[in-house]
């Protein structure tokens, strides 16, 4: 392995661990919501995937 | 890789582990889904620009979210509709969350590609999980 592939591995290491918590924080952030405070963020959440969607394919 | 890709299956199923009664399991799952797509966008784009997945590769990825997003929403509106309509036990959102998983599962490219697979997988991890939280939530019959 050289440098540069070290270091793609390296970036790619750190967005799954960046995801991995942000995974946890979505946990704790939902314990002090209501079920319709909930509702109102997962859908903005969707909204929010969709367009990321479209940026992904645009890359 | 793998390890942290474990790691990330591993929080996605304890995301559906917690929950209260059988409404707010579904909600919560479903919620669920939606932060795992959102990090699982973000991980295949990391991918595309290391080189690590090619553009037949992340285009398999994107319609998978788009499909698993499109059937979660429609999932969500029909636990809130049922919710409204008064049912509150196990058995009135267990069915919806079968139809969720059938709805991906009908839809969805198959997807024989191992890197592909393994993003996709903390995705799949919460979807499957809906059922469960709702099974073991508490005050509903």
């Amino acid at each position: 392995m050289d440098a540069k592939e070290l270091e793609v591995l390296i970036g790619i290491g750190f967005t799954v661990l960046d995801e991995v918590i942000a995974m946890i924080k979505h946990v704790k952030g939902q314990g002090s919501l209501t079920t319709e405070q909930i509702v109102a963020m997962a859908d903005a959440q969707d909204l929010k995937n969709k367009e990321d969607i479209k940026a992904l394919l645009a890359l | 890789m793998r390890k942290f890709q474990s790691l990330f299956v591993v929080v996605a199923l304890f995301l559906v582990a917690c929950t209260t009664d059988p409404y707010k399991a579904a909600i919560k799952g479903s919620s669920d889904v939606s932060q795992a797509v959102s990090s699982a966008i973000k991980i295949t784009a990391s991918y595309y620009s290391a080189g690590t997945f090619n553009d037949a590769q992340k285009a398999t990825a994107a319609k998978y979210f788009t499909i698993v997003t499109d059937c979660n929403m429609t999932f969500r509106k029909s636990v809130v509709d049922v919710h409204n309509a008064g049912k509150t036990g196990v058995q009135a959102f267990l069915p919806i969350a079968d139809g969720f998983v059938s709805c991906v599962k009908n839809s969805a490219p198959v997807v024989s590609d191992q890197k592909v697979s393994n993003v996709l997988k903390a995705v799949d991890a919460a979807m499957n999980g809906i059922s469960l939280a709702i099974s073991n939530a508490k005050g509903g019959q």
